[in-house]
């Protein structure tokens, strides 16, 4: 029962930094009009750019977690004029096929340029890993009440921006169809723009919870994270924000009992493998797409 | 012949094959990654048949290529139906999942993977036998009947539907073809390194057929076969130090082909302007020679 409670809470900390990536991916995906295979790797990039700067101040925490966040905007804001002409022409799958490119040279860029290719980790002090509750063998540390905080401010955060603000109703204007959104008004190039700002934002937060959470990072991280992001955004249906979080939380369930009650690596596959059959038997996804 | 001309021939000819099997599933708007998964199925199948339990070579090789054909089989049942972006997850996860069960099998040597493949005689003659059948076979299928539907089917799914083409049928018919392919590029491939290693079969391995492929070209079967030995090839003969920008320089090529040239490099109409030119250039040849016939006489 103790190593159940101590899957649970970990479980619980890794699917809402899940939610959050998915909360990003499907912004991209609905806003943005392509689909975003690489903003996975734009978040690992931004843990490495994070770790560069807690190695330059020498564990400077505050500037640490504004370099993930700030180069996780910036990062994602530069891939927009890549992927502003796919976006035109509807070509969903050719942005596909591009953002792999652009995860290509963010993977080489991480496994050979950055620390030699070598497995990264983070300061302690970032990872928090004091304890602040016990039961047993399980601990409630300050990193997991940091990391499902975090995840349930932004994710608060994203959702008052999406229904109560002018801009949230252009996103979802654009997301119901941007050519009548173009009738209406609005200004297409710059609520694109400013899509990928958000979704680089959270990106930018999800890297450092990440780093907290995970407590190292390597180039392979951003493939993996990728999958398991793309996977969860269609378990619960391409663009449905909301079912995104349900699947997350139930992925990252999954794959922390996986982890706890199975030997190796083999969590990975049961991961896949229950999304894989899922997706098989619910091709639009469990909550249904573009909600 | 030399070591790495050898080399440089044979995998130029497996990625060719496995650059086909991408091509000939997104005939029908589809993106099938599962022929690098099966590749590694059939590929570790064969090499334990050869290796633990002592098989004959073509015994091995039928017993892979047939483990191949079943597992690109169920998976294609399911995903038939499939929206294209279904497709792609699943199979990018399928290979995932077969590089994990392969990596944590202890009969299958783990993470360090399955050494002392025996060598096969004129693997290269074999190799390229291989690349001209699959080769017919799709030239053959993209000009007949079943072409033109695939077209339609990539065009418009509805209007091909009430034309009457069983889109479920056409889509697991192709996945299984695509899977017998990567069954057999897997084989050659494990016959040519001579040694099977989990991470072979990997992403890396895909995002470099994918690059081959839609740079070369996704609307025909050339594109590939140009752009493979031309890609592949620059890594081989470029400097270490410019080599060792493989990814980063694959990765620009790909984002710079899709967003000038959607269709990659050599289209439809590349072809159908290679066709006319070729025409031309024949017909002055022919005209030169009447006219030194005609001075001559």
């Amino acid at each position: 029962m103790e190593v159940f409670t101590a899957q649970l809470i970990n479980a619980i900390a890794l699917g809402s930094i899940y939610a959050l990536l998915v909360i990003g991916f499907n912004l991209l995906l609905v806003v943005g009009g392509i689909f975003p295979f690489a903003y996975s790797h734009i978040v690992v990039l931004s843990m490495y750019m994070c770790w560069i700067v807690l190695r330059i101040t020498g564990d400077n925490l505050i500037l640490g977690i504004l370099a993930g966040i700030l180069s996780g905007t910036a990062l994602s804001l530069i891939t927009e004029p890549i992927f502003r002409p796919l976006a035109k022409r509807g070509a969903v799958l050719s942005s596909f096929i591009v953002a792999m490119a652009i995860s290509m040279i963010i993977t080489d860029i991480m496994s050979k340029r950055i620390h030699g290719g070598v497995v990264i980790s983070f300061p302690l002090t970032l990872q928090g890993k004091e304890a602040l509750i016990t039961f047993g063998i399980a601990t409630i540390t300050a990193g997991h009440i940091a990391t499902i905080a975090g995840s349930i401010i932004a994710g608060i955060g994203f959702f008052y921006l999406l229904y109560r603000t002018r801009q949230g109703r252009a996103f979802r204007a654009m997301g119901q169809s941007p050519f009548a959104a173009r009738l209406l008004g609005i200004p297409i190039v710059k609520t694109s723009i400013f899509a990928y700002m958000i979704a680089g934002f959270l990106g930018g937060i999800s890297s450092i919870l990440l780093a907290m959470s995970l407590g190292s990072a390597s180039a392979v991280l951003g493939d993996n994270l990728a999958l398991k992001v793309m996977a969860v955004a269609l378990f619960a249906g391409l663009g449905n924000i909301g079912g995104g979080l349900v699947a997350a939380m139930v992925l990252g369930l999954a794959e922390g009992m996986a982890l706890a009650y199975l030997p190796g690596e083999w969590y990975q596959a049961i991961s896949f493998g229950m999304i894989m059959v899922i997706i098989m038997i619910k091709p639009k996804g469990l909550f249904g797409a573009m909600a | 012949m030399s070591f790495s001309l050898y080399y440089f021939l044979e995998l130029t000819a497996i990625f060719i094959i496995l650059g086909w099997t991408l091509y000939w599933v997104y005939r029908i708007g589809q993106l099938n990654n599962a022929p690098i998964a099966v590749m590694a199925v059939s590929a570790y199948l064969c090499g334990y048949a050869l290796l633990n339990w002592g098989w004959p070579l073509i015994l091995a090789f039928v017993f892979g290529a047939g483990c191949g054909i079943l597992f690109a089989f169920i998976p294609a049942l399911a995903l038939g139906r499939a929206p294209a972006f279904a497709m792609v997850i699943c199979t990018i996860a399928l290979i995932f999942i077969m590089q994990t069960v392969f990596r944590n099998l202890p009969w299958f040597g783990g993470s360090l993977g399955m050494f002392g493949i025996p060598k096969v005689k004129k693997l290269l003659l074999i190799t390229y036998c291989f690349v001209g059948f699959f080769g017919i076979l799709i030239y053959r299928f993209d000009h007949s009947r079943l072409g033109r539907a695939a077209e339609m089917i990539f065009v418009d799914r509805d209007i091909a539907s009430t034309l009457g083409i069983n889109i479920y049928l056409f889509s697991v018919c192709l996945q299984v073809m695509t899977g017998t392919m990567g069954a057999v590029a897997g084989m050659l491939y494990v016959f040519t390194i001579r040694t099977i290693v989990p991470t072979y079969f990997g992403f890396a391995f895909l995002l470099s057929i994918t690059t081959f492929i839609f740079v070369g070209g996704y609307t025909t079967m050339w594109g590939v076969v140009v752009f493979t030995p031309l890609l592949w090839g620059l890594t081989v003969i470029l400097p270490e130090s410019i080599t060792a920008l493989r990814n980063i320089i694959f990765g620009i090529l790909l984002m710079v082909t899709l967003l000038l040239r959607s269709e990659g490099v050599i289209d439809k109409r590349f072809l159908r302007k290679i066709n006319i030119g070729s025409k031309l250039v024949f017909m002055k040849i022919f005209s030169l020679f009447q006219k030194i016939k005609d001075v001559r006489g």
